[in-house]
Protein backbone atom coordinates (compact mmCIF):
# COMPACT_ATOMS: atom_id res chain seq x y z
CA UNK A 1 0.00 0.00 0.00
CA UNK A 2 2.65 2.22 0.77
CA UNK A 3 4.86 1.63 -2.17
CA UNK A 4 1.52 2.74 -4.20
CA UNK A 5 1.09 5.67 -2.24
CA UNK A 6 4.40 6.73 -2.95
CA UNK A 7 4.46 5.72 -6.88
CA UNK A 8 1.15 8.07 -6.71
CA UNK A 9 2.89 10.68 -5.13
CA UNK A 10 5.86 10.17 -7.48
CA UNK A 11 4.09 9.99 -10.34
CA UNK A 12 2.40 13.29 -9.33
CA UNK A 13 5.48 15.08 -8.86
CA UNK A 14 6.58 14.29 -12.59
CA UNK A 15 3.97 15.89 -13.77
CA UNK A 16 4.35 19.15 -12.29
CA UNK A 17 8.18 18.81 -12.73
CA UNK A 18 7.75 18.11 -16.38
CA UNK A 19 5.54 21.37 -16.90
CA UNK A 20 6.68 23.60 -14.58
CA UNK A 21 10.59 22.57 -13.26
CA UNK A 22 11.83 21.72 -17.02
CA UNK A 23 12.23 23.83 -19.76
CA UNK A 24 10.86 23.88 -23.12
CA UNK A 25 13.75 22.51 -25.30
CA UNK A 26 15.23 24.58 -28.38
CA UNK A 27 14.55 23.66 -32.28
CA UNK A 28 10.58 23.11 -31.34
CA UNK A 29 7.74 25.23 -31.34
CA UNK A 30 6.10 26.75 -28.41
CA UNK A 31 6.12 24.27 -25.12
CA UNK A 32 5.70 20.85 -27.87
CA UNK A 33 9.06 19.54 -26.39
CA UNK A 34 7.31 18.95 -23.26
CA UNK A 35 5.50 15.80 -24.93
CA UNK A 36 8.68 13.72 -23.88
CA UNK A 37 8.31 13.13 -20.12
CA UNK A 38 5.04 11.02 -21.23
CA UNK A 39 5.27 9.94 -24.96
CA UNK A 40 8.94 7.99 -24.93
CA UNK A 41 7.88 6.46 -21.23
CA UNK A 42 4.84 5.21 -22.70
CA UNK A 43 6.41 3.60 -25.87
CA UNK A 44 8.98 2.29 -23.56
CA UNK A 45 6.77 0.62 -21.52
CA UNK A 46 4.67 -0.77 -24.37
CA UNK A 47 8.52 -2.45 -25.82
CA UNK A 48 9.05 -3.60 -22.24
CA UNK A 49 5.61 -5.35 -21.95
CA UNK A 50 5.77 -7.19 -25.57
CA UNK A 51 9.20 -8.40 -24.09
CA UNK A 52 7.83 -9.54 -20.84
CA UNK A 53 4.79 -11.32 -23.03
CA UNK A 54 7.60 -12.94 -24.85
CA UNK A 55 9.56 -14.03 -22.17
CA UNK A 56 6.38 -15.62 -20.27
CA UNK A 57 5.28 -17.33 -23.72
CA UNK A 58 8.22 -18.96 -23.83
CA UNK A 59 8.51 -19.51 -20.10
CA UNK A 60 5.04 -21.14 -20.77
CA UNK A 61 5.81 -23.74 -23.67
CA UNK A 62 8.65 -24.87 -21.49
CA UNK A 63 6.50 -25.73 -18.17
CA UNK A 64 3.15 -25.71 -18.99
CA UNK A 65 2.23 -23.30 -16.05
CA UNK A 66 -1.32 -21.57 -16.29
CA UNK A 67 0.02 -18.87 -13.71
CA UNK A 68 2.80 -18.22 -16.41
CA UNK A 69 0.09 -17.61 -19.37
CA UNK A 70 -1.25 -15.10 -17.17
CA UNK A 71 1.85 -12.69 -17.02
CA UNK A 72 2.09 -13.47 -20.75
CA UNK A 73 -1.43 -12.13 -21.55
CA UNK A 74 -1.21 -9.19 -19.19
CA UNK A 75 1.54 -8.42 -20.76
CA UNK A 76 0.66 -7.85 -24.07
CA UNK A 77 -2.71 -6.63 -22.88
CA UNK A 78 -0.57 -3.75 -20.98
CA UNK A 79 1.65 -3.35 -24.18
CA UNK A 80 -1.27 -2.45 -26.61
CA UNK A 81 -2.86 -0.09 -24.36
CA UNK A 82 0.79 1.95 -23.57
CA UNK A 83 1.13 1.56 -27.77
CA UNK A 84 -2.04 3.04 -28.50
CA UNK A 85 -1.52 6.02 -25.54
CA UNK A 86 2.26 6.30 -27.53
CA UNK A 87 0.48 6.56 -30.50
CA UNK A 88 -2.11 9.17 -30.10
CA UNK A 89 0.32 11.47 -27.31
CA UNK A 90 2.62 11.29 -30.83
CA UNK A 91 -0.25 11.79 -32.97
CA UNK A 92 -0.57 15.16 -30.91
CA UNK A 93 2.86 16.01 -31.11
CA UNK A 94 2.83 15.50 -35.27
CA UNK A 95 -0.40 18.30 -35.37
CA UNK A 96 1.41 20.76 -33.36
CA UNK A 97 4.91 20.21 -35.32
CA UNK A 98 3.96 18.65 -38.62
CA UNK A 99 0.92 20.31 -38.72
CA UNK A 100 -1.46 16.92 -39.09
CA UNK A 101 -2.57 14.86 -37.10
CA UNK A 102 -1.25 11.50 -40.14
CA UNK A 103 1.54 11.50 -42.07
CA UNK A 104 2.02 7.98 -42.51
CA UNK A 105 5.90 8.73 -41.66
CA UNK A 106 7.94 5.62 -41.19
CA UNK A 107 7.61 5.91 -36.94
CA UNK A 108 3.66 5.87 -37.35
CA UNK A 109 3.11 3.48 -40.10
CA UNK A 110 5.47 1.45 -37.77
CA UNK A 111 3.55 1.74 -34.67
CA UNK A 112 0.41 1.05 -36.69
CA UNK A 113 1.90 -2.34 -37.50
CA UNK A 114 2.67 -3.22 -34.66
CA UNK A 115 -1.10 -2.23 -33.25
CA UNK A 116 -1.99 -5.15 -36.09
CA UNK A 117 0.16 -7.50 -34.84
CA UNK A 118 -0.69 -7.08 -31.30
CA UNK A 119 -4.40 -7.07 -32.17
CA UNK A 120 -4.18 -10.20 -34.12
CA UNK A 121 -3.41 -12.00 -30.87
CA UNK A 122 -6.30 -10.94 -29.36
CA UNK A 123 -8.35 -12.27 -32.11
CA UNK A 124 -6.47 -15.46 -32.27
CA UNK A 125 -6.69 -15.88 -28.12
CA UNK A 126 -10.55 -15.43 -28.53
CA UNK A 127 -10.79 -17.89 -32.03
CA UNK A 128 -9.85 -20.66 -30.12
CA UNK A 129 -12.21 -22.50 -28.20
CA UNK A 130 -9.97 -25.04 -26.23
CA UNK A 131 -8.12 -23.37 -23.27
CA UNK A 132 -4.97 -25.30 -23.50
CA UNK A 133 -4.55 -25.17 -26.93
CA UNK A 134 -5.74 -21.52 -26.82
CA UNK A 135 -2.36 -21.02 -24.70
CA UNK A 136 -0.11 -22.86 -26.47
CA UNK A 137 -1.50 -21.00 -29.72
CA UNK A 138 -0.93 -17.64 -27.62
CA UNK A 139 2.62 -18.68 -26.80
CA UNK A 140 3.80 -19.59 -29.82
CA UNK A 141 2.49 -16.26 -31.85
CA UNK A 142 3.94 -13.69 -28.87
CA UNK A 143 7.30 -15.15 -29.50
CA UNK A 144 6.78 -14.82 -33.26
CA UNK A 145 5.13 -11.47 -32.59
CA UNK A 146 7.98 -10.44 -30.33
CA UNK A 147 10.36 -11.03 -33.62
CA UNK A 148 8.85 -8.15 -34.89
CA UNK A 149 8.86 -5.43 -32.52
CA UNK A 150 13.09 -4.31 -32.97
CA UNK A 151 12.40 -4.47 -36.26
CA UNK A 152 9.50 -2.23 -36.06
CA UNK A 153 10.55 -0.17 -32.92
CA UNK A 154 14.59 0.18 -33.75
CA UNK A 155 15.66 -0.58 -37.28
CA UNK A 156 12.46 0.88 -39.90
CA UNK A 157 12.82 4.25 -38.33
CA UNK A 158 16.11 4.75 -38.91
CA UNK A 159 16.91 3.21 -42.20
CA UNK A 160 13.85 5.44 -43.41
CA UNK A 161 14.19 8.99 -43.79
CA UNK A 162 11.18 10.46 -40.68
CA UNK A 163 10.16 13.69 -39.26
CA UNK A 164 10.35 12.43 -35.85
CA UNK A 165 12.99 13.87 -33.61
CA UNK A 166 16.46 12.15 -33.07
CA UNK A 167 16.40 9.57 -30.44
CA UNK A 168 16.59 11.06 -27.06
CA UNK A 169 18.61 8.35 -25.76
CA UNK A 170 21.54 8.27 -28.52
CA UNK A 171 24.70 8.19 -26.61
CA UNK A 172 26.11 9.50 -30.17
CA UNK A 173 23.97 12.52 -29.66
CA UNK A 174 23.91 13.53 -25.73
CA UNK A 175 22.39 16.97 -25.76
CA UNK A 176 19.80 16.58 -23.29
CA UNK A 177 19.76 19.69 -20.16
CA UNK A 178 20.08 18.64 -17.00
CA UNK A 179 16.58 19.17 -15.86
CA UNK A 180 14.99 17.96 -18.74
CA UNK A 181 17.50 14.56 -18.24
CA UNK A 182 16.25 14.24 -14.52
CA UNK A 183 12.30 14.83 -15.27
CA UNK A 184 12.97 12.46 -18.06
CA UNK A 185 14.44 9.87 -16.06
CA UNK A 186 11.84 10.03 -13.26
CA UNK A 187 9.31 9.87 -16.15
CA UNK A 188 10.65 6.55 -17.04
CA UNK A 189 10.37 5.15 -13.56
CA UNK A 190 7.05 6.37 -13.01
CA UNK A 191 5.72 4.83 -15.88
CA UNK A 192 7.44 1.62 -14.78
CA UNK A 193 6.57 1.55 -11.71
CA UNK A 194 2.64 2.14 -12.90
CA UNK A 195 3.22 -0.82 -15.35
CA UNK A 196 3.81 -3.25 -12.40
CA UNK A 197 0.98 -1.98 -10.29
CA UNK A 198 -0.91 -2.66 -13.57
CA UNK A 199 0.30 -5.44 -14.35
CA UNK A 200 0.03 -7.02 -11.06
CA UNK A 201 -3.57 -5.95 -10.89
CA UNK A 202 -4.31 -7.88 -14.06
CA UNK A 203 -2.58 -10.82 -13.63
CA UNK A 204 -4.52 -10.89 -9.66
CA UNK A 205 -7.80 -10.57 -11.80
CA UNK A 206 -6.80 -13.61 -13.95
CA UNK A 207 -5.99 -15.52 -11.68
CA UNK A 208 -9.55 -14.97 -9.77
CA UNK A 209 -11.25 -15.41 -13.29
CA UNK A 210 -9.48 -18.66 -13.81
CA UNK A 211 -11.02 -19.73 -10.51
CA UNK A 212 -14.03 -19.88 -12.59
CA UNK A 213 -13.25 -22.02 -15.14
CA UNK A 214 -14.47 -25.65 -14.92
CA UNK A 215 -10.73 -26.82 -15.81
CA UNK A 216 -9.66 -25.39 -12.46
CA UNK A 217 -12.41 -26.54 -10.34
CA UNK A 218 -12.24 -29.94 -11.62
CA UNK A 219 -8.84 -30.00 -10.93
CA UNK A 220 -9.30 -28.67 -7.23
CA UNK A 221 -12.19 -31.07 -6.65
CA UNK A 222 -9.96 -34.35 -7.77
CA UNK A 223 -7.54 -33.00 -5.44
CA UNK A 224 -9.51 -32.72 -2.48
CA UNK A 225 -11.00 -35.71 -3.23
CA UNK A 226 -7.01 -37.06 -2.99
CA UNK A 227 -6.65 -35.46 0.06
CA UNK A 228 -9.30 -37.01 1.80
CA UNK A 229 -8.66 -40.63 0.72
CA UNK B 1 1.80 30.94 -22.15
CA UNK B 2 2.25 30.44 -19.08
CA UNK B 3 -1.32 30.32 -18.83
CA UNK B 4 -2.19 27.62 -21.18
CA UNK B 5 0.77 25.57 -19.93
CA UNK B 6 -1.24 25.80 -15.82
CA UNK B 7 -4.14 24.40 -17.37
CA UNK B 8 -2.81 21.59 -19.56
CA UNK B 9 -0.80 20.93 -16.26
CA UNK B 10 -3.95 20.87 -14.21
CA UNK B 11 -5.81 18.32 -17.02
CA UNK B 12 -2.56 16.36 -16.43
CA UNK B 13 -2.96 16.04 -12.93
CA UNK B 14 -6.84 15.77 -13.19
CA UNK B 15 -6.56 12.51 -15.49
CA UNK B 16 -3.69 10.94 -13.25
CA UNK B 17 -5.63 11.70 -10.21
CA UNK B 18 -8.34 9.54 -11.73
CA UNK B 19 -6.33 6.67 -12.83
CA UNK B 20 -4.94 6.34 -9.59
CA UNK B 21 -7.86 5.98 -7.57
CA UNK B 22 -9.79 3.75 -10.43
CA UNK B 23 -6.19 1.63 -9.68
CA UNK B 24 -6.76 2.00 -5.95
CA UNK B 25 -10.98 0.99 -5.79
CA UNK B 26 -9.69 -1.66 -8.68
CA UNK B 27 -7.13 -2.94 -6.22
CA UNK B 28 -9.47 -2.90 -2.79
CA UNK B 29 -12.35 -4.96 -4.73
CA UNK B 30 -9.80 -7.68 -6.20
CA UNK B 31 -8.48 -8.11 -2.89
CA UNK B 32 -11.69 -8.45 -1.48
CA UNK B 33 -13.15 -11.30 -4.00
CA UNK B 34 -9.19 -12.48 -3.36
CA UNK B 35 -10.47 -12.64 0.29
CA UNK B 36 -14.07 -13.79 -0.68
CA UNK B 37 -12.20 -16.95 -2.71
CA UNK B 38 -10.30 -18.00 -0.26
CA UNK B 39 -13.02 -18.16 2.16
CA UNK B 40 -15.00 -20.52 0.10
CA UNK B 41 -11.68 -22.46 -0.33
CA UNK B 42 -11.14 -22.93 3.49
Amino acid sequence: MIVKVLLTLWMTAMIVAAFLYAGAAAGFPGQTSRILFFHVPQAWVATLSFLLSMVASCMYLARRRVRVDYVALSAAELGLLFCILATATGSIFAKATWGSFWNWDPRQTSIVILLMIYGAYFALRSAVPDPEKRRVFAAVYSILAFVTVPFLVFVVPRITASLHPEDTMNPANPGMDPKTLKVFLGSLFAYTGLFVWMLRLKIRLLRLEGRQEPEFIITEKLRQEGEKR
Amino acid sequence: MKEGLNFVLGVNLIIWFGIAFYLFILDRKIRKLEDTSQDIKR
